[in-house]
């Protein structure tokens, strides 16, 4: 059966002032339908990276992305439109900035307008996925009044009422109390076990990836799985490359 | 169920996109009202400079064809006395002619209860109603009949305060007539007639009103098909040499040459605002680029795709270009209507000028276009983010933050090609000056070309100072001056567009006016005092003395009177002013505007007779050097003259001819004055020798009586108020563009706050960093404004030299350095002031800004 | 003696952004020549005690001192001239001036304070060089890396000889490998210096390099680091 999502042989790097920084380096991943994968990387050691590429944001330097056996990289913008829109939903807290005024409702609403739904069908639609996360007394609610858990939980119902097939989260719920974290980690494995819903999840925090499926860590630009049990393939990344200085 | 109201356009439905306009709306509501700001009066501007464009000769355009209705040619008179009426039943016989309808119009003054008019008297009769003139084709008023009494358009009715049936007085070529008021035309539906000076009554009236008995000064002629050609030749041939066949509208065709050259520098003028509308729209639209960016990136990892953005995009720039643009289309119509509402009355004496504004919808519809297809080029920079090889997320990684950078290198390129492009407008100017108003365009882009290099030296030169001088503000100043973005050069360069314009068209304004006031006042300096028939402004209008000469001589005080005349000929394209100088005026030609020859020989040659002098233009025309024959066209055939010297225009765009009163009165074949010219005896002052002439004139209402100075000064105010609007746009784009910039400043330092809190953090003070601001804004602000002073001067030079060479005007150049730095403390002080307070808010901006990104 | 006391100190505030959590009733003193690392999450108020010691914002109640001095009573040019002299910044999001020279960027504090630039470069060389930029100082931030760029504002903060080093999260821009190396850095300046540091991160690379360790959460603060499996890859 092919995974839903696979990187295959896939290599990222950046450019740091002059510096080329190898991210990936020659990194696999599958990830089956319905399977939930933990990646646990330290600060800056390219998990963002690597849930970008997953989720298409990003194109890889070489290597394919393949989503259900298709090359995503080959796709016409409005085919990884398609796959942004309904197929994977990626949800990263860093990367966002609040719209002052804007109702939680109609957060999570405008993202489904890509369907081509009107206002009305799409704020329904949200009403029920907020319901579904238990967030539904802050539908009114002005999104940057939320403090940092209620926030978690409406990006959360935002990448989930478009129903995807594999959710990318990155560094969802860095929360200051752990037992809120924990709590959110366990409906999102919830809803992902009910919804059949493949997870990719980063975080930086090890106890917060303890309860899915499979365990990756990341350093160096290479993925080492810790379960040997795991429908993961990976090999040990060779090296990072010492600091090459291209250019002045 | 599919919503017809509520389509989907590339998968979005409206509904939606007007929710993620508005959320925007909500969350940027500032700046989206300046970048509306900016883009509103980018259009107004625009709009304004065109309206004022097309509105001079529209309105009389509109004027003459409700006048000649559908007549092909004219029989028109040579002077104001025009010929005999038995012509009219000659040329209604002539075969090939449909109607014949006679008019006799003359200058006059309508006096009513609250005040005096000058308007172009219309005697017709109802044969012109057949031509389908005077609201006849709108009412099919083909038996109305015009009566004794006088028909006025409600803008000279209620300039005088009169109303259907009141009493008025015409003053005509010196007498008083009564008269009544029958109907006031009201502006719908008649148009320009309702809003033009004229007064109409029959024909009849107006030849007793004119003292014109049995006189007409132009003949309608309607043609049957295909027989135009053999009617003109008929018809000159009935002209024997002394009048003029044409096209019933020649009147439009030589006024188009009368103010071509106004048209002209309001064409410089529209450029230059379409330049400054179109970077203040762009400027505004840079400023929201940031955030726009990060929004399309939300959208984007929300699965929008591509072709989805760009429609937002549009749809975005739509709305807010049309909003915007709507609101400049009021704000420019607002503007033209106050500021350009004044016609210029040296024009009104020759041609009939009407105040109607004309507001086409071809016009307004243009305006809008512009400020719309603006908008949308200034949106799209955050569709740059859509391209393949970026991934969706950029912005969040992009480390410049806040505009685009231009590369180092381009800053070279652009000056190279700034100076390549000077010297090349520089060369051809010299070669070809008819060029100046393109040239002048062209020079506004080149020194926009100049600013990023200016930029970058001026950086170097601060961080020279930084090194030497202890300074807590140049340093912060360098790193901003290095951060050379698209968005500071449309700052700059708004500015320096501004100033541009400012000091080339108020450089070249003035030129004008020190030559015309030089040129007026030598022309009227050949008398004390000046009696004319009143409020005509070239001394053109005849009227009968009836003994008021032998009067006024006799009075103790004066020394002797003489007869000036003078009057409009219409040759070829041009309506020439005609001068005649009596002998003992001295100088009969303005020394000052002499081109070619000598002032006593052309005083010698002119009173000898058969010499005349001549303006430049006239003379290129038709080849004439010094000492040339030449032939003009009189009521008593051609007349055979030759050039006694070559002048500028005098004042008088389509040129003028300065004779003696003798050949005058042998060719015109009239003795009457167009105005009296008195000497006093000496020790005699001019206020005490006005109460003897007036005394002497005694009850002929119909003159008038000024001094020397006061007619110079009358004459001053005209010039400055023909070219007044032209000063008045030119300050209200310095504000304009000062408010722009300022603005923008403040937007731009706004958007830096977290970059200035972390200098706090440094251990600046809120003095310290709000001293920095005002000294970055002040450098900007300089910057643009140097350039644009510097290019200016250049541009006045320019246009000075192009109203020299090009419409024989008298412009003497001179640099004014005053009212340059004037213009530039304006526009500075305009800026610094807006700037300050938002300055210091950012400046006060707690320190935690930097905190949070 | 130079030490940064911190009494009682409650502080409430929120932003549009985010709300920032109350400080509620925290104590801690730092003593010259002590390194101390205040650990906790994100939103826990950590970064709202450095801007209190930096006397930036001024609590709601309690008292916030150093050196004896009660810092909520300065005048707002009292409280520049105060982080001017005596204190070091060092936070994450350090907002460098762009198009300039590392070296004319570490010397701001100095131009500041009224030195000409040549002067300030000359003062602030050493301590570019200390970071290990000193070959470097010519290059304006866009040539250098996320790393390089923290380093220089490592030597900006220390340019102008603090009494007192305050830093918010200084390596979370970097890697752990360079982490290490500026947290070393940081502790050998207060020792050497004999000036107290302070330090919030939630970088549990800092544990070794506190001479003292605190957490902060939910606006409490206590001894000793939260317990958390530490991370064990083979």
């Amino acid at each position: 059966m092919t995974p839903l999502l696979s990187l295959e042989n896939v290599s990222k790097s950046f450019f740091d002032g002059g510096r080329r920084i190898v991210v990936l380096d020659h990194v696999f991943l599958d990830v089956d339908a319905g399977v939930s994968v933990g990646v646990y990387g330290a600060r800056r050691s390219g998990k963002s990276t690597l849930l970008r590429l997953a989720a298409g944001i990003a194109l890889p330097d070489s290597g394919a992305i393949r989503f259900e056996g298709r090359d995503v990289a080959r796709m016409s913008s409005r085919e990884r439109g398609r796959l942004l829109r309904r197929e994977i939903a990626f949800v990263s807290a860093t990367d966002w900035r609040a719209n002052p005024g804007e109702s939680v409702v109609d957060h999570v609403a405008t993202s489904l307008g890509s369907d081509g739904v009107t206002m009305r069908e799409a704020r329904r639609k949200a009403m029920r996925v907020l319901h579904l996360l238990d967030a539904a007394e802050s539908a009114e609610e002005s999104m940057g009044a939320l403090s940092l858990t209620e926030r978690a939980r409406v990006l959360l119902a935002r990448a989930l009422a478009r129903e995807p097939r594999l959710l990318v989260l990155d560094e969802p719920a860095l929360l200051p109390s752990l037992g809120d974290r924990d709590r959110f980690y366990a409906l999102l494995r919830g809803v992902a076990r009910e919804w059949e819903i493949a997870l990719l999840v980063a975080s930086e925090e090890m106890t917060a990836l303890q309860g899915l499926g499979v365990f990756v860590s990341i350093a160096d630009g290479g993925l080492v799985s810790t379960e040997s049990r795991a429908t993961v393939v990976s090999l040990p990344g060779r090296r990072r490359h010492a600091a090459e200085r291209v250019g002045q | 169920m599919k919503n017809p109201l509520n389509p989907a356009i590339a998968g979005v439905r409206v509904s939606m996109l007007a929710h993620l306009y508005g959320v925007r709306l909500r969350s940027h509501a500032i700046q989206e009202l300046l970048a509306g700001s900016g883009i509103a009066v980018g259009v107004a501007l625009v709009l304004g400079v065109l309206v004022a464009n097309a509105s001079l000769t529209g309105a009389a355009a509109q004027l003459v064809h409700d006048v000649v209705g559908s007549a092909d040619l004219q029989l028109a008179a040579r002077s104001q006395d025009g010929f005999g009426e038995r012509l009219l039943a000659d040329s209604a016989r002539l075969t090939g002619v449909r109607t014949a309808a006679p008019v006799l119009r003359e200058n006059v003054a309508v006096v009513g209860p609250h005040g005096r008019e000058p308007v172009q008297l219309l005697g017709v009769n109802s044969s012109v109603l057949s031509l389908g003139g005077f609201g006849a084709r709108q009412f099919g008023l083909a038996n109305f009949s015009f009566g004794k009494d006088l028909i006025l358009p409600a803008s000279v009715a209620s300039a005088i305060g009169a109303e259907p049936g009141s009493p008025v007085t015409v003053l005509a070529l010196g007498a008083a007539q009564a008269s009544t008021v029958s109907i006031v035309l009201k502006s719908s539906p008649f148009g320009a007639l309702a809003s033009s000076p004229v007064a109409v009554t029959a024909l009849p009236s107006a030849q007793r009103l004119t003292g014109l008995e049995g006189r007409i000064t132009q003949i309608l002629i309607a043609a049957q098909p295909g027989a135009e050609s053999r009617v003109r030749g008929e018809l000159q041939r009935l002209g024997a040499g002394r009048l003029n066949v044409e096209a019933a509208d020649e009147e439009l065709a030589l006024l188009a040459q009368a103010v071509k050259p106004n048209d002209e520098s309001t064409t410089l003028f529209a450029a230059i605002s379409v330049m400054i509308g179109f970077l203040l729209a762009v400027n505004a639209m840079l400023l929201t680029v940031p955030e726009r960016r990060r929004f399309v990136a939300e959208l984007r990892m929300q699965g929008y795709d591509r072709r989805q953005i760009v429609v937002l995009l549009i749809f975005q720039a739509a709305v807010l270009g049309l909003l915007a643009s709507a609101v400049g289309v009021v704000l420019g119509a607002l503007l033209s209507h106050i500021f350009l509402h004044r016609i210029p009355t040296y024009l009104t004496t020759a041609f009939p000028i009407g105040g109607q504004q004309t507001l086409r919808a071809t016009t307004v519809l243009a305006a809008l276009a512009c400020g719309v297809l603006a908008t949308l080029l200034a949106s799209l920079s955050p569709a740059l983010d859509l391209r393949a090889d970026r991934p969706t997320d950029a912005v969040f990684h992009d480390r410049s933050g806040g505009g685009e950078v231009l590369a180092p290198g381009t800053a070279v390129k652009l000056a190279v090609a700034g100076v390549v492009a000077l010297t090349a407008i520089a060369l051809v100017l010299a070669l070809a000056p008819g060029l100046t108003i393109v040239g002048g365009t062209a020079l506004a882009l080149a020194i926009l070309c100049a600013i990023p290099g200016v930029f970058a030296l001026v950086a170097r030169a601060l961080h020279w100072a930084a090194e030497r001088v202890p300074s807590s503000s140049l340093i912060v100043v360098v790193s901003e001056l290095r951060t050379v973005t698209t968005r500071s050069v449309a700052l700059a360069g708004i500015a320096a567009l501004a100033v541009y314009g400012s000091v080339a068209i108020g450089g070249a304004r003035a030129d004008l006016l020190r030559g015309l006031d030089m040129n007026f006042s030598e022309y009227l300096g050949t008398a004390r005092l000046w009696v004319t028939s009143g409020g005509n402004d070239l001394t053109t209008n005849a009227f009968n003395p009836a003994g008021a000469t032998a009067a006024i001589a006799r009075a103790p005080g004066v020394a002797s009177v003489r007869v000036y005349q003078g009057g409009f000929l219409d040759v070829g394209r041009r309506r020439l002013w005609i001068i005649a100088r009596p002998p003992g005026d001295e100088p009969p030609v303005p020394a000052s505007q002499l081109l070619e020859g000598s002032a006593a020989r052309a005083a010698r040659l002119l009173d000898s007779g058969g010499w005349a002098t001549v303006s430049d233009a006239f003379a290129k025309e038709r080849h004439l050097a010094l000492g040339a024959a030449f032939a003009l066209p009189t009521p008593s055939g051609l007349a055979r003259l030759r050039v006694a010297a070559i002048t500028t225009n005098l004042g008088w765009s389509p040129g003028a001819v300065v004779l003696s009163s003798r050949d005058y009165r042998r060719y015109w074949q009239t003795a009457q004055p167009s105005a009296l010219e008195v000497e006093l005896r000496p020790g005699v002052s001019e206020a005490a020798g006005r109460r003897e002439v007036v005394r002497a004139i005694g009850r002929r209402p119909g003159l008038g009586v000024q001094t020397f100075s006061e007619r110079r000064a009358q004459y001053a105010a005209d010039s400055r108020q023909g070219l007044y609007a032209l000063s008045e746009i030119a300050t209200l784009l310095l504000i304009a563009a000062a408010l722009a910039v300022a603005s923008a400043l403040s937007a731009a330092i706004w958007q830096r706050r977290a970059r200035l809190a972390s200098l706090k953090i440094q251990g600046y003070s809120t003095g310290q960093l709000w001293r920095a601001l005002l000294l970055e804004s002040a450098i900007v602000l300089g910057i643009g404004c140097a350039i644009g002073a510097a290019g200016g001067v250049y541009g006045h030079a320019l246009a000075s030299r192009w109203l020299r060479l090009e419409t024989d005007f008298p412009a003497p150049f001179e640099v004014g350095l005053g009212k340059v730095l004037l213009t530039l403390a304006l526009l500075a002080a305009i800026a610094l002031a807006v700037i300050a307070l938002p300055g210091l808010l950012a400046a006060r901006a707690p320190a935690r800004a930097s905190f949070q990104e | 003696m130079s030490t940064l006391e911190l009494r009682d100190v409650i502080k409430h505030f929120s932003s549009d952004i985010e709300t920032v959590r109350a400080v509620d009733g925290v104590s801690l003193a730092v003593h010259p020549g002590e390194f101390v690392a205040l650990y906790g999450p994100s939103g826990s108020g950590k970064t709202t005690l450095l801007l209190l010691a930096a006397a930036l914002i001024t609590p709601d109640s309690g008292a916030v001192r150093f050196d004896g001095r009660e810092l909520s009573e300065l005048s707002e040019r009292e409280a520049a001239l105060y982080r001017r002299h005596d204190v070091g910044l060092v936070f994450q999001s350090f907002h460098l001036m762009p198009h300039t020279s590392a070296l004319d960027n570490a010397a701001i504090k100095l131009t500041g304070d009224g030195c000409t630039l040549r002067e300030g470069r000359r003062r602030a060389l050493p301590w570019l060089e200390r970071v290990g930029l000193g070959a470097r100082a010519q290059h304006t931030p866009e040539q250098l890396s996320m790393g390089e760029q923290q380093r220089i504002a490592i030597a900006r903060a220390l340019a102008n000889e603090p009494r007192l080093l305050l830093a918010d999260e200084p390596t979370g821009n970097l890697d752990s490998k360079r982490s290490r190396e500026i947290l070393a850095l940081m502790r050998d300046i207060c020792h050497e210096r004999a000036i107290p540091g302070l330090l919030v991160t939630h970088d549990r690379d800092a544990v070794p390099f506190a001479d003292r360790l605190h957490t902060l959460r939910d606006g409490h603060m206590t001894g000793g680091i939260d317990p958390e499996p530490a991370a064990i890859c083979t």
